[in-house]
């Protein structure tokens, strides 16, 4: 952990309303991003984001420090993010018993269209077939494909957010990839 | 055949690194603005409306509910328990019937004449 991490910490566990303040400015592009990856849609993500960073200023008490202020800051995100789109697939599985039917239908058309902004203009198609594929693949795999492939973090960085050994995020990675290719191939053949 | 496997494989390739070169997307501005705005209205909502609050309201819709299953549960037991209390009674009273009559037998007769 570098020293200003140390620092924000401490700050934050004293209740200080500037490193929280740091702390959002410092951390945001890293959390929307993530949350983004996940979910798939800008205002959600934004949501989610603000989620996100008020659990970690709750539970900054919680925080050993076993591990970085980014890992932990990750793990969190990613938690985040899996329980908004659990909570999204129960609205929807209910959504005919709450009335909420047709906003989960405007949802799913929303999803199916989603761009990601950052993606470059001639890869625009590709990304988004490759987005409906990454969201059949089994949860864990997901996850170690979103965070090596858009956020970039590398095999052991995934392994401490995961909470996993490398050698079984190297597996992940590995059927992920598979089981994209086999996806894809079904995809592009039919 | 195996041309068109070919072009598939590759336009599967070409979309497995359809995240390469990827840019950052862009937050919308002024989170921590908006994230303490939030803050605050959370923390004005538990505390004006205390125990009225939408969490407070949803603990207590399930605690009603698993109060009225519990009640259920005992009210359900308690009529099949006298149910079978009752039948043992109306087959304990034939069984007295057919092997006690109330009637008095030959023997009984006797006896309360032989010990006036």
């Amino acid at each position: 952990m570098n020293r200003s991490d140390q620092m924000l910490i401490r700050e934050l566990k004293d209740g200080e309303e500037e490193a929280f303040k740091e702390l959002v400015e410092k951390y945001q592009d890293k959390v929307y991003n993530t949350c983004l990856g996940f979910v798939k849609n800008t205002e959600d993500a934004d949501d989610l984001s603000q989620e996100v960073f008020i659990e970690i200023y709750r539970s900054i008490n919680k925080f050993r420090e076993e591990s970085s202020l980014s890992t932990w800051i990750y793990r969190i995100t990613v938690n985040k993010s899996l329980e908004l789109l659990r909570r999204m697939k129960r609205k929807k599985r209910f959504g005919f018993l709450t009335g909420s039917g047709e906003e989960s239908v405007k949802r799913e058309t929303r999803d199916l269209d989603f761009n990601h902004p950052g993606v470059l203009a001639e890869n625009r198609e590709k990304a988004e077939i490759l987005f409906k594929a990454i969201d059949k693949l089994p949860e864990k795999q997901r996850i170690a494909f979103t965070l090596n492939k858009l956020e970039d973090l590398n095999y052991e960085q995934i392994a401490e957010v995961m909470g996993k050994s490398i050698s079984s995020v190297e597996s992940l990675l590995h059927r992920a990839r598979t089981n994209l290719k086999k996806m894809l191939y079904n995809y592009y053949s039919s | 055949m195996k041309k068109k496997d070919k072009q598939i494989d590759e336009l599967v390739d070409q979309t497995l690194q359809a995240f390469d070169g990827i840019e950052r997307a862009k937050p919308k501005p002024f989170l921590y603005t908006r994230l303490k705005g939030r803050m605050e209205s959370q923390k004005d909502s538990v505390s004006r409306h205390g125990i009225l609050s939408p969490v407070f309201q949803r603990i207590t819709v399930v605690l009603v509910l698993l109060v009225l299953v519990v009640n259920i549960f005992t009210t359900t037991q308690l009529i099949n328990q006298s149910t079978t209390e009752n039948s043992l009674k109306v087959e304990e009273q034939e069984f007295m019937e057919e092997y006690y009559p109330s009637t008095p037998t030959l023997y009984s007769i006797n006896q309360t004449t032989v010990n006036p």
